[in-house]
């Protein structure tokens, strides 16, 4: 009895078409359907509210209206798989990168991706960032061998849209311009909280790139080379400033050096 | 042979930006590690504050306006104050309209009503 | 990080006193006022991050207060065998913060591979009781621990119940030596929705094996027949019958620890020490009362 009752329960509580569950009942007589209701809107508007506070640049491009039918429509395919609701929401930007309707906004999935990419940083495991004295006392011929291990709430997104100045528009961390931003400059974002603050840092060409192949834990001369390959102009240095004083690096590795 | 010249010429490029790198950042101090934090008043976004901004709805945001003055979000010590003395709008201690965080709370940007 | 401070935490046991569910936001109000709340309770599934700041909140918090833990998503009345990642985390949570109590609630969640985030409804039956004492004794192994069962406000019934829900959490307490934990508002919730008496169920329910004690405010919303029907919404003060329902509780078991609930449009946290304060002040009479209060069974330790 239990187990069809629970399959029929659950089948219920996700589609609004679906037949109620048979076997229940109001103590009034009335229709149960009625009751039942109750808990078909807990489980969505619970969850609806779990991914509108993870994406609110999301929702507040779409608007609350758009933004909750979208999200209930996700809801209503891919539920939660676990009780642990932070992690709820990891293929939400794939979800609205396959939806047609949204197509007009072009970078939207990005937009997601990149607040996912906060949400784990935000909950990721604690760590003391290296300097790059750590790096400076390895000899010049190890360098190009050596590995960086990034700091374990590193996430990179790359995008052909300007999403992390979308983002900070989005969500009122600098004020709407007047002017139409130019949405065929692409932004690559280096997401990181070395501390308890997740920050999020916009990479120009080639960095994306070197931060890549560091995620890839390529050896550094392999990723400044990536970074070379994007951008002839790239410049090594300010890379290498940018992942230490970020707190992206975690340590420093000796690789294998060459003969 | 090709990888070998490679290397060396990245070697040669590493060695002189690892060293430039170095000397740029001798100043700065080293990140935060996670045990330094500070309360800092008036910069968090409505919703956006340290209420983990996701996950099980009894963890809610109830900070329903940007900047909300009586509402916190822990930073990093020592950078609270720093929090509004950017003009870059892409940067993060940017705040709009000359706001500035507050190691203490603030009486602006409070809810209405 | 820091496991040699962790590792030095003792169990800190609740008082008899008020607590209040913790609202991170809330943490200005908590550590910088002067209020009643003796003890804070948190949901374990907001904190299974593996790090960040609302751990380190906590590890704050736990440094200046008893903390219970109250899980929301285990799904100890689900058909489905208890997920035992999920058993491992909220393990890895206990050692770490050493609440004085843990408690999940009389409810399922989780079917096959989805989550719901709700407390749902099971039938009281023989097969279900099995399911769930089954569940119970997992659990307590896994925790390595005594663990407190609550009773859940419910919007419908089931027509294949053969027991009272008063009849099979006795049942469940006798079986698997697990506590109780009484949920006032739930169950002023859920005899208004299917007609009980709020007051039999009380004097029913096996009050010796209660370790702790629900208080939280209801809402009441109008069907599309015109019925009326109470939510367990969590979002309001506590109503005067279910203070009345805590009074005649108290007077039976004297004072135990009382949690005060509030979790969607939080109030400022000098509210929620108001309602504290409104507790304590029934907890101090209960305490004057009777002295010798029915607590032995509720202090246990699990094996």
């Amino acid at each position: 009895m239990a187990e069809p009752l629970e399959q029929r329960f659950s089948s219920a509580l996700l589609d609004p078409r679906a037949a109620i569950p048979a076997g229940i009942r109001r103590a009034d007589g009335g229709d149960p359907a009625f009751a039942f209701a109750v808990y078909r809107n807990n489980v969505a508007v619970s969850l609806v509210e779990t991914l509108a506070a993870g994406f609110p640049a999301v929702r507040a491009l779409l608007g609350e209206a758009r933004f909750k039918a979208v999200a209930l429509d996700f809801v209503r395919r891919e539920p939660p798989r676990s009780p642990v609701l932070l992690r709820y929401g990891a293929t939400f930007p794939q979800a609205l990168g396959a939806r047609e309707d949204l197509a007009a906004i072009p970078f939207l999935a990005d937009l997601a991706a990149l607040e996912w990419a906060r949400i784990e940083a935000h909950h990721a495991a604690d760590a003391a960032p290296a300097a790059i004295a750590d790096l400076a006392v390895l000899g010049e011929a190890a360098l190009g061998a050596a590995r960086l291990t990034l700091h374990p709430s590193v996430r990179l997104v790359r995008s052909r849209f300007p999403i992390v100045t979308i983002h900070a528009i989005e969500t009122g961390g600098i004020e709407r311009p007047r002017h139409r931003i130019d949405l065929g400059t692409g932004q690559d974002a280096l997401v990181v909280r070395p501390g308890m603050r997740v920050a999020v840092h916009p990479l120009s060409e080639g960095l994306g790139a070197f931060v890549e192949a560091l995620v890839w834990g390529a050896p550094l001369g392999d990723a400044l080379e990536a970074g070379i390959n994007e951008d002839a102009s790239f410049d090594a240095s300010g890379a290498l400033q940018l992942v230490f004083s970020a707190g992206a690096v975690e340590g420093v590795e000796q690789g294998e050096q060459d003969a | 042979m090709t990888i070998t010249t490679r290397r060396a010429a990245s070697t040669a490029i590493l060695a002189g930006a690892v060293a430039t790198a170095a000397a740029a950042l001798a100043a700065v101090p080293t990140p935060a590690s996670a045990q330094a934090q500070e309360r800092c008043y008036g910069i968090a976004l409505a919703g956006a504050n340290d209420c983990g901004g996701h996950g099980n709805a009894t963890c809610a945001g109830t900070s329903t306006v940007d900047y909300q003055g009586n509402a916190w979000k822990l930073v990093e010590a020592g950078t609270c104050v720093q929090y509004g003395s950017e003009t870059d709008m892409t940067n993060a201690f940017y705040l709009p309209e000359g706001r500035m965080g507050s190691l203490e709370p603030l009486e602006r940007d409070l809810p209405q009503g | 990080m820091s496991d040699a401070l962790h590792s030095a935490r003792t169990r800190a046991a609740l008082p008899q006193r008020a607590g209040a569910g913790f609202k991170p936001l809330h943490a200005e109000g908590v550590f910088d006022s002067d209020h009643e709340v003796s003890w804070f309770e948190i949901h374990p599934e907001n904190y299974m991050g593996e790090g960040g700041p609302m751990l380190a909140l906590l590890e704050t918090l736990r440094a200046r207060y008893p903390l219970s833990i109250h899980g929301v998503g285990l799904s100890i009345g689900g058909a489905r065998d208890l997920d035992r990642a999920h058993l491992k985390r909220l393990r890895g949570l206990i050692d770490r913060f050493q609440p004085g109590l843990f408690s999940e609630h009389l409810a399922w969640s989780t079917h096959e591979d989805a989550y719901f985030n709700d407390l749902l409804p099971l039938p009281y039956t023989r097969q279900t009781l099995e399911r769930v004492c089954d569940h119970i004794d997992e659990t307590q192994e896994a925790l390595g621990r005594r663990m407190l069962l609550e009773n859940p406000s419910t919007y419908v019934i089931f027509e294949t119940s053969e027991m009272e829900e008063t009849e099979f959490l006795a049942e469940i307490a006798r079986r698997t030596g697990c506590g109780l934990l009484l949920d006032v508002n739930n169950v002023f919730v859920s005899a208004t929705n299917h007609g009980w008496s709020a007051e039999d169920y009380l004097d029913r329910f096996p009050v010796g094996l209660v370790g702790e004690v629900h208080l939280a405010g209801h809402k009441e919303v109008t069907l599309a027949d015109g019925a009326r029907l109470l939510i367990d919404s969590h979002d309001r003060t506590v109503s005067d019958p279910v203070w009345a329902l805590y009074g005649r509780l108290l007077d039976r078991t004297g004072p135990l620890p009382t949690l005060i609930e509030w979790d969607a449009d939080v109030p400022p946290f000098s509210v929620l020490a108001g309602e504290a304060a409104a507790a304590n002040r029934f907890l101090e009479r209960a305490s004057a009362e009777d002295p010798a209060p029915l607590r032995l069974a509720a202090g246990g330790r699990h094996g």
